[in-house]
């Protein structure tokens, strides 16, 4: 390979990762803050740490102006331990519309043990009343006066009336920024913290009202590179 | 001469019927029952290979498969006693952890759609996850499982012959533990012998009489030929004080769900001592004078197929034990096919 090809092939390679930051991406925040594991954050009049957040996203779609199929993703686990599990894929310049399943579909709990993404090796399947835990989220969250409540939020169950898989749908428009997902996890927890609620495990009408909440508290907005 | 005759007859008939108990049962004796109704999984060869039964047979009876390689499947559900956990009221686990139930016979799952005395698993394949990580039972990790069967070649060669890809994943080692749990069908007890006519097989009069009897009380939860409908009843027995077990309440949140389980089958029950969804009963004489005298009419989460007094006379008592004898299956309990595998 001569010089000349070599440095080709690299700026083939630069281009290749400009064009791949354009990828839509799941962003849980606190406040206009994007969550990193492990770091301390201001919420309410507390301070909260997260240790976990994952959550399944089933059914992603990106559709054209006449509500023609661009696109579809299999189900993806989005787990911040792996940030680039936060990205979902490119949105394409005519999408005009996204949906997705916030927690996966009624099917993937009741068809046995599921592979890749829906693997129950990944600890987002219940064993002891089948089924998928569709949002999960722990840390710890100290209050003003620096009571420690460590709090676990497994959000699950798929049967009616209690099920907690969400649809969303958003207009996209791709000519305005790179489109991102975000959480604004402070939304949902502080309902939770002000009920008394630190711990939620079972599927039942307190999982499916806070899986509603976290359906409120996602936002599509663009950031520009 | 006479008792010469006689003596011949019961050394005939013993090698007769020591020689059927040990008959291997080969993979075309998977099959429907005839009469019974369709299986809720597939037993077809498609779903069921000789491979991957061998495979799951391996892993129900290998105790690597929990933390401390101590406790296998077969630990608690030991085949003689129609895979159940005998004289065991619940059973224990790695370091005599207990749990709070009675471990469930496995017999005929391939008929059920839930699984465990409260329903919690809708899946057979679902089912082998709680033993494996419960802490009171096996108290593994899946990621911890699938690193140890990885790591043995005997185990990724048998995976490879069944999966055609020798990477080990929780989908695969749940489908072959299943293809050995949904093979275990026991339909070849006296009763069944009986009902399809067989030669010189009949009831005696006592058990004709329990037979009766237990249409009369029993069946329309124990329904045949399954001896169980599968649904989720309250039999009225108090709350255990120290497992506080709410039953399928614990699973659907609905408080008519309360200390509902699910009826049991009643196949082979000579042998799945003792009983009840915590054991709490050694004796099936125990079981049936409770069901007889001892309900508490009272109970408001009774179920209605027991609102009414059954009332058995002892003779009756007696009668309808010995009809419950002759659900049990020998070539089921004895089978070598479903025992432990000698390499």
């Amino acid at each position: 390979m001569t010089v000349s090809k070599f440095v080709c092939f690299c700026l083939v390679l630069i281009c290749f990762n400009a064009f791949n930051q354009s990828v839509l991406r799941f962003v849980p925040c606190l406040g206009s803050q994007a969550i990193e594991l492990g770091k301390e954050y201001t919420i309410a009049e507390g301070r909260i740490s997260f240790q976990s957040i994952k959550f399944y996203v089933s059914d992603f779609r990106t559709l054209t102006e006449n509500g023609k199929l661009i696109k579809h993703w299999p189900t993806t686990l989005v787990n911040l331990e792996d940030s680039s599990s936060q990205s979902i894929g490119e949105i394409d310049s005519a999408a005009v519309r996204i949906d997705f399943l916030l927690g996966t579909d009624s099917l993937s709990n009741v068809s046995g043990i599921l592979e890749g993404a829906l693997d129950p090796i990944n600890g987002m399947y219940w064993a002891w009343n089948s089924g998928y835990i569709n949002v999960k989220s722990e840390g710890l969250y100290r209050d003003s006066t620096g009571k420690e409540f460590p709090f676990e939020f497994h959000l699950g169950g798929y049967l009616a009336p209690n099920a907690t898989v969400r649809f969303l749908s958003f207009d996209v428009n791709p000519q305005r920024g790179i489109p991102q997902l975000v959480i604004l996890m402070d939304d949902w927890l502080t309902y939770a913290f002000e009920k008394g609620i630190y711990s939620l495990m079972i599927p039942g009408k307190i999982s499916a009202e806070l899986a509603t909440k976290v359906q409120a508290s996602i936002q599509l907005t663009y950031r520009h590179e | 001469m006479n008792r010469l005759i006689f003596l011949l007859f019961v050394l005939i008939s013993g090698l007769l019927s020591a020689y059927r108990f040990d008959l291997p049962i080969f993979k075309s004796e998977i099959s429907i029952p005839k009469k019974w109704p369709k299986p809720t999984y597939d037993l077809s060869e498609k779903a069921i290979s000789e491979e991957g039964f061998q495979l799951g047979r391996s892993l129900f009876y290998d105790p690597m498969l929990s933390r401390d390689s101590t406790i296998s499947c077969a630990t608690c559900h030991l085949q003689y006693t129609g895979f159940t956990h005998v004289d065991h009221n619940v059973s224990h686990g790695i370091d005599g952890r207990k749990g709070t139930r009675n471990a469930p016979a496995l017999i005929n799952l391939a008929w059920k759609k839930f699984f465990h005395w409260d329903g919690g698993v809708n899946h057979i394949e679902a089912q082998g996850i709680n033993p494996l990580t419960h802490p009171a039972e096996m108290d593994n990790t899946l990621a911890e499982v699938i690193r140890r069967l990885t790591l043995n070649d005997d185990y990724r060669k048998q995976f490879q012959r069944v999966y055609g890809a020798d990477q080990i994943t929780t989908a695969k080692l749940m489908n072959a533990l299943s293809q050995f749990t949904r093979s275990l069908i026991s339909a070849n007890s006296k009763y069944d012998q009986v009902l399809r006519k067989e030669k010189g097989v009949t009831f005696t009069e006592q058990e004709q009489s329990g037979l009766v009897i237990f249409r009369q009380h029993c069946v329309s939860c124990h329904q045949e030929p399954l001896f169980t409908t599968h649904q989720f009843k309250s039999n009225g027995l108090q709350s255990d004080p120290i497992f506080k077990d709410l039953g399928r309440f614990a699973i659907t949140g609905k408080v008519v769900d309360s200390f509902l389980f699910m009826i049991p089958t009643l196949r082979n029950i000579e042998f799945t001592f003792p009983y009840m969804h915590d054991g709490r009963f050694r004796k099936l004489k125990e079981v049936i004078s409770y069901y007889s005298d001892k309900i508490d009419p009272a109970n408001s989460h009774l179920s209605r197929e027991l609102n009414g007094p059954i009332h058995l006379s002892d003779k009756q008592q007696k009668d309808l034990l010995a009809f419950l004898y002759t659900l049990t299956d020998k070539q089921f309990l004895y089978n070598p096919r479903f025992s432990f595998p000698k390499k």
